[in-house]
């Protein structure tokens, strides 16, 4: 086998091999658990990078593995993949340090770590699938890789939650396999290829091909919280932060969010899927989707509340830049994959840092915060910014290229309102606790404070992964228009789903 | 280097901001203005700079509209720094008022040397959010709401700014520079998105309600920047964003000159009922932006006309700029020390030169602007001249309210703001000497003679009446 | 290499008697024989993969007079797959019975069912097939009842009068067949058999005894009590192995000996009783208090599935379409066959620790056991037919043949089997995190967690990734 055909599996096992080593890995271990997790991470990094640069200059990388006759295993490293890829690896590897700081003597780590590196390793794979059904088998994996993180801490709340989650991810899973079953019968394996090749069928399909559609959105639809199939995500902010950040910026939200790109742009083809009528439909779910999230994070006191319900609003703009027609629209809804990882991830990383050094849970619990922990705050004010649409933070950039490629596609009549009352909806309910963390005089104590100020305001593992992520929001949003930033990836994505 | 100049514009405040929250930062809020003002006096005009890398791709430059802005803006802004740098003010004394201040100024002057519309977006927003900080929220209930009034306002006009933006992207195909921008005709639409969103800034009326609450509570000196300063950003968006000429229908320019019309009026009015000089200085401004507003309608309206029109506008937003700046530090300086006679005098002075007494600025800036319009649209010389004696009867009323105010006790004055204050107003004094010949300033004799005997008449009777109702003396609104 | 065949049948027998006569030794004697009747089963597994089927004729006597013995790649499959779980079986066994006595007496029980098991897959007629079933049904209640406890025997004695009424049920089948058609053989059945009504009555007996020995729903009654009282390595027997083969029979009459008389409303008919197994036996598994009763209705439902294939397959044209499904009926039962035979060796394991098996009382236990636990989590994975274990391949192939054959009910049911499957599952999952500290190591007891951990991580990652030559075999072998 040449490197190129490994190159995926090498991707996919840097993370896997460690994580079901660290299973076994005795509890007190945590010098060699560290030490393979940052291995591996790292490992990731250097392996993305040299893959990058291949699918730059046109490079295939492919893994096959035949399970069944018909059904083939299949890793591709094309564009899209590597921008989903690429976003796992960098903000895994701040997770994993983050979470190490986390976890500091708490039990149950190897088995945390364990799943932790599962976790990303199904994303890895979902992000690198050939075809529907590998995509179907990582998004499944993923779920299961989910449950035991959520789960974790192992109160009644972390349990019902967990709970929570799986009914919905499952019943999401079976709909999904459904409708991809019933898709490769119909059109046989179904690689995933730039276009979309759906549109050669038969005219008679054309119902059943709607009906599929249908499926497949409901089922990618439940991890990506479209509205009313978000339930879960508010539920599951009981988890350990680490795990919220990976949930809401690199892994399951984002699993459901990658696979409607997928389906829209290379099963279906973007235009096929607007001449059967369902790009509309798709847009008026994420449009409901973006604006009743933003409702309802108004009047969350808990600040983790918040934030979920932030990110159904928010992942459903990749939805939104899906349902419109045209490069722009597409650059926009792609871009965003990877700006809003970045911000909701900085925003998370804060918020564990609240709970974990001054056991702030709540939103009325912050008066006076940026006082005592001015890095993270500043993160989180970046971040939240960004969320807004700020320029020059990442999500402006997102904001803009949603708004254009709307009005590009004649659109515009309901995309710029929704893009309007959700930014002001947005500013409503991250302004107030920017106000309250910065303007505000502090309580006389804080509700538990367990880590003291020394020379840091927090553990130097909990500050530096927002620092960090802040400052790739900051630089996305910043040099958007250099070489290699996520907008120009997305643009090269465009440029290759249009054939321009 | 003339790129590293144009961009430290933006880039030295923005990187002292992060020193700012430092215990002994004071001196770092004047030295932030340093490169603007070397831009200003050493760049050639036409400078301009590429940055391909930086948001959407950027370009910076330096043309004649921006050199003026930059001028009086970083002048603005260097003097109102070192006037809080020497002050003892408790809220301005505060690192995160500092730092609020720096990413205010570095997005008013990234702004004005921004030339393409997302470099000009992102100076707008970092001036109008940073603002929110320099009303120092946390200091009242009052103030926590007047902040809140301020930061929705300035996110709705950031928000049918942007929507605009967006449309006119779109229309020009990607390009984003004003330059390319010039010829494209704009939508009706996006015509009247911008005309909401930059009105917003320059306070035209039912958009000017932050504004009051905002001026009342806000730390003077900022208080000096936001009105002297910061207000003209609207004026320099409608230049830029709707250039005369073939791109805006001239329909356009007759509703704005409307609407300038009656912000005039509207300002002068509301000032009047004031009791409260800080807000009868703010619906003052308001109504100079009306000028502004409606010399600008009148540059829409007649294309032919409109670079000698826009030229006055800058000499007059120049004037207003320095003008209300100097007013509103002196009234600063006599709400933290007392009332003086000699601040008084200097005050008065300030008065007659904001509303255009002959010899001053003020009459200056009127005569360019009747100049540039006497051709074109007569009607409004007629219209500014009756502006003049409004003007002027709102400053007798101001001088009138700094009169009667109520005296608490006369503290030592502070040196280094007075000195700021001082050479303000000595550059006040002398500029129009050295720019234009005497007889060229000797106009205005009447409307202002006539608003200052009118503003005496009403402020015998006037007192007479409060005297009887208000016993105290108290004219808190 | 025909002579794998015999050795199969062979070894495990010797190594029954021997065990028998040395009763002192015979824990290494049985596991030295486990090991090597693997082995054995590898070579065949290999053979038939290369050569194709194969066949042995006993003392050399031609089919009719003597014992034929065939092996094809179904029987290859299945007897690798009896090898995998009695080898694994058999070294948990060793430790699991602690009393030297107790496992003296269970060894050549114990050998005699493997050997009834490997005898059954590779019979060649009718008549020796009757042989071994019987034989295999009298080892296993002999097994069911080891254990001693009254509800054991009690649910043995059940077992036993069922599984004789279905063995004569099978018997008479075959007496029919021979008084019309002169043959048991069944390759030579295969071509005389005629639509009549002497092969329908016949085929229609036998089938309902099989019936009853696979438990298909409504004759499931018997299976629950039984599979749950009986001793953990037996249980995982019964449940992965000795309903398997009744089925494996099944499907050889109606696939192939029968495939003629088989008609769309007899195959509707095992598919309405395999959805309402599904649905029924998944109800009754979330609904149970106890573990080993969740796992025995688990299989109740299960083996639904299987028979959901019967009328998707006769929908399909035969061809590659047919076969590539039927690869999928096969790869589900091997799945199923580790993944619960897995299931009980865990259970077993978490039984003896905490002394009971009540699903609600389980939280220190599970989180004391971590490689338990997660052999329960992957087994788990096998029975709701999630990826990558290969009944997600299985219930591909069954959703798809659906899906082309416009079958839509078995949809509905199959989603909502494993949907229901999925709820059981975690049920006793969640059980696994409660806040109890965790042990030094992840594995506690080798010789009993290993064997667990190893067949329900075959199920999963072995079948699931690798489970392509299953297709390959079934096409060489056939």
């Amino acid at each position: 086998m040449n490197f190129d055909a490994t190159l995926p599996l090498l991707v996919l096992a840097s993370s896997l091999l460690p994580g079901l080593v660290i299973f076994f890995l005795r509890e007190e271990s945590h010098r060699l658990r560290t030490l393979l997790n940052l291995a591996g991470a790292g490992a990731k990094v250097i392996l993305v990078g040299i893959m990058i640069w291949g699918v730059f200059h046109q490079h295939t990388y492919l893994t096959r593995w035949t399970l069944a006759p018909g059904l083939e295993l299949v890793l591709h490293a094309d564009t899209l993949s590597v921008l989903f890829v690429s976003l796992s690896t960098v903000l895994w590897l701040v997770t994993t340090v983050y979470a190490i700081g986390y976890l500091e003597k708490s039990p149950h780590r190897s088995r945390f770590f364990g799943f932790f590196s599962l976790c990303v390793s199904a994303t890895i794979g979902l992000a690198l699938a050939g075809n529907l059904f590998t995509f179907v088998i990582f998004y499944e994996l993923l779920t299961l890789a989910t449950y035991p993180l959520i789960a974790h801490r192992g109160t009644p709340e972390a349990l019902r939650s967990a709970r929570i989650y799986l009914r919905y991810t499952l019943g999401g899973g079976a709909v999904l396999l459904t409708g991809a079953v019933w898709l490769h019968v119909i059109a046989g394996p179904n690689a995933f290829i730039e276009g979309g090749v759906l549109s050669q069928l038969p005219d008679e399909y054309h119902g059943q091909l709607k009906a599929i559609f249908l499926l497949l959105m409901i089922g990618l639809g439940v991890k990506a919280a479209l509205v009313p199939l978000h339930g879960w995500l508010p539920e599951a902010m009981v988890a350990p932060a680490p795990v919220s950040a990976l949930l809401h910026a690199v892994a399951v939200v984002k699993a459901g969010a990658f696979g409607i790109v997928r389906v829209v742009y290379d099963v279906y083809g973007v235009q096929f899927t607007s001449e059967l009528g369902l790009l509309a439909m798709l847009g008026v779910a994420a449009a409901i989707t973006i604006v009743y999230g933003s409702f309802k994070a108004l009047s969350q006191d808990n600040l983790k509340k918040r934030l979920a319900y932030s990110t159904v609003s928010q992942v459903s703009y990749i939805a939104l830049g899906t349902a419109i027609l045209g490069p722009i629209g597409t650059i926009g809804g792609i871009v965003h994959l990877v700006h809003q990882g970045i911000m909701k991830i900085t925003l998370f990383f804060a918020a564990g840092n609240y709970a974990e050094t001054l056991g702030i849970h709540n939103v009325s619990e912050m008066n006076g915060v940026g006082q005592r922990m001015p890095a993270t705050t500043l993160a989180f004010s970046i971040a939240a910014l960004g969320m807004i649409g700020i320029p020059p933070i990442a999500g402006f950039i997102s904001k803009w290229y949603l708004g254009l490629g709307a009005v590009e596609a004649g659109m515009a009549g309901w995309v710029l309102p929704v893009l309007i009352i959700s930014s002001v909806l947005n500013a409503a309910y991250f302004l107030p606790v920017l106000y309250r963390a910065w303007f505000c005089r502090p309580a006389p104590a804080w509700p538990a404070e367990h880590i003291p100020a020394a020379r840091y305001e927090t553990a130097g593992a909990l500050l530096w992964p927002p620092v960090i992520t802040a400052g790739l929001a900051l630089a996305a949003g910043l040099f958007a228009a250099a070489p290699y930033s996520p907008l120009e990836w997305a643009d090269l994505i465009a440029q290759r789903e249009y054939q321009l | 280097m003339n790129s590293t100049l144009l961009l430290s514009i933006w880039l030295l405040p923005l990187l002292l901001a992060t020193l700012a929250r430092l215990r002994h930062a004071h001196w770092l809020l004047p030295l932030a203005t340093l490169p603007a003002l070397l831009a200003v006096a050493i760049l050639p005009v036409g400078t301009t700079v590429s940055l391909p890398w930086l948001l959407l791709g950027s370009e910076l430059g330096l043309d004649e509209t921006g050199r003026t802005f930059l001028g009086f803006s970083s002048l603005l802004w260097l003097i109102a720094a070192v006037y809080i740098a020497g002050s003892q003010h408790a809220i301005t004394e505060s690192g995160r008022f500092r730092v609020f201040f720096l990413l205010a100024m570095a997005g008013n002057l990234g702004l004005i040397v921004a030339q393409d519309m997302v470099s000009f977006y992102f100076g707008f927003t970092l001036m109008g959010l940073s603002a929110y900080g320099l009303i120092a929220p946390a200091s009242s209930r009052r103030a926590r709401r007047a902040a809140r009034t301020y930061l929705a306002w300035t996110i709705a006009g950031e928000l049918l700014l942007f929507t605009a933006i967006i449309f006119l992207a779109a229309i020009s195909g990607g390009a984003l520079t004003f330059d390319a921008l010039q010829s494209i005709p704009r939508s009706p639409f996006t015509v009247l998105l911008l005309i909401a969103g930059f009105g917003i800034k320059l306070a035209l009326p039912l958009l000017h309600w932050w504004l009051p609450p905002t001026y009342a509570v806000t730390p003077v000196a900022a208080v000096a920047v936001f009105s002297g300063v910061m207000i003209k950003a609207g004026l320099l968006g409608l230049l830029r964003f709707l250039p005369p000429g073939d791109a805006t229908p001239p329909d356009w320019g007759l509703l704005l000159v409307l609407i300038g019309t009656a912000t005039i009026f509207f300002g002068v009015v509301a000032g009047l009922l004031q009791k409260r000089p800080r807000l009868l200085l703010g619906y003052s401004s308001i109504s100079k932006m009306g000028v502004l507003t409606s010399g600008f309608g009148a540059a829409l309206a007649f294309p032919s006309a409109a670079p000698g029109i826009v030229a006055a506008l800058l000499v007059y937003a120049s004037h207003h700029a320095l003008a209300k700046t100097a007013l509103f530090l002196g009234l600063g300086l006599i709400e933290c020390s007392g009332r003086r006679i000699s601040l008084l005098i200097g005050l008065g002075f300030l008065a007659f030169v904001l509303a255009g007494a002959p010899l001053t600025s003020g009459a200056l800036a009127k005569a360019a602007l009747s100049d540039s319009l006497s051709q074109p649209a007569p009607v409004l010389v007629t219209l500014l001249t009756v502006s003049t004696l409004a003007t002027m009867l709102l400053m007798v009323r101001f001088m009138f309210l700094l009169w009667t105010r109520r005296q608490r006790r006369i503290l030592p004055l502070p040196g280094v703001p007075l000195l700021a204050w001082l050479y303000l107003v000595t550059l006040i004094l002398v500029l129009p000497f050295l720019v234009s010949g005497i007889d060229r300033l000797m106009i205005n004799v009447v409307p202002v003679s006539l608003g200052l005997l009118l503003g005496l008449g009403g402020m015998l009777v006037g007192s007479r009446r409060s005297r009887a109702n208000v016993p105290s003396g108290h004219f808190d609104l | 290499m025909a002579e794998t065949l015999i050795w199969l049948i062979a070894m495990p027998m010797a190594g029954a008697v021997a065990t028998l006569l040395l009763p002192r030794q015979s824990t290494p004697i049985a596991c030295v024989t486990a090991v090597a009747a693997s082995l054995v089963a590898g070579t065949l597994l290999y053979a038939v993969s290369e050569q194709g089927s194969l066949s042995y004729e006993i003392g050399g006597w031609s089919a009719g007079l003597g014992i034929a013995l065939r092996a094809d790649g179904l029987s290859a499959l299945l007897l690798m797959m009896t090898a995998l779980v009695m080898l694994a079986s058999s070294v948990y066994a060793g430790t699991y019975f602690t009393k030297a006595a107790a496992r003296a007496r269970f060894w050549p029980l114990w050998l005699l069912l493997w050997t009834s098991l490997n005898a059954l897959l590779l019979s060649g007629d009718l008549f020796n097939l009757y042989v071994t079933l019987e034989l295999l049904g009298l080892s296993a209640v002999a097994l069911a009842s080891f254990g001693g406890k009254f509800a054991a025997v009690q649910a043995a004695l059940r077992y036993l009068l069922l599984g004789l009424l279905g063995s004569m049920m099978f018997l008479a089948g075959v007496s029919l067949i021979y008084a019309g058609y002169g043959t048991l053989d069944l390759a030579t059945l295969t071509l005389a058999v005629e639509p009549e009504p002497v092969a329908w009555t016949a085929l229609a007996l036998m089938s309902a005894g099989l019936l009853l020995k696979t438990a298909l729903f409504p004759l499931h009654f018997w299976l629950p009590p039984a599979h749950a009282s009986a001793s953990a390595p037996v249980s995982a027997v019964l449940s992965a192995l000795v309903v398997k083969v009744a089925f494996y029979l099944l499907v050889r009459l109606w696939m192939d000996v029968f495939a003629d008389l088989v008609t769309p409303a007899a195959a509707g008919l095992l598919g309405v009783m395999g959805a309402a197994a599904i649905l029924w036996g998944s109800w009754q598994a979330l609904r149970t208090e106890r573990l080993k009763l969740l796992a025995a209705w688990s299989t109740v439902a299960q083996l639904g599935y299987l028979f959901l294939f019967f009328p998707v397959l006769l929908a399909l044209p035969p061809g590659p379409a047919r076969d590539t499904a039927f690869g999928g009926l096969v790869i589900l039962a091997l799945t199923h066959g580790l993944a619960k035979a897995g299931l009980f060796l865990a259970i077993g394991i978490i039984q003896q620790r905490s002394g009971h098996d009540r699903i609600n009382e389980l939280n220190g236990t599970a989180q004391r056991l971590p490689a338990t636990t997660f052999a329960i989590a992957l087994a788990g994975v096998a029975l709701i037919g999630l990826p990558p274990s290969g009944a997600f391949l299985g219930k591909w192939q069954l959703l798809a043949g659906s899906f082309a054959s416009g079958q839509w009910l078995w949809i509905l049911v199959t989603i909502a089997g494993s949907l229901l499957a999925a709820a059981y599952i975690f049920r006793v999952l969640g059980h696994a995190f409660g806040n109890q500290s965790y042990p030094r190591h992840s594995v506690t007891i080798a010789r009993e967690e290993w064997p667990a951990l190893i067949l329900t991580t075959l199920a999963v990652a072995g079948l699931g990734l690798a489970g392509a030559p299953v297709w390959n075999l079934l096409e060489s072998g056939a």
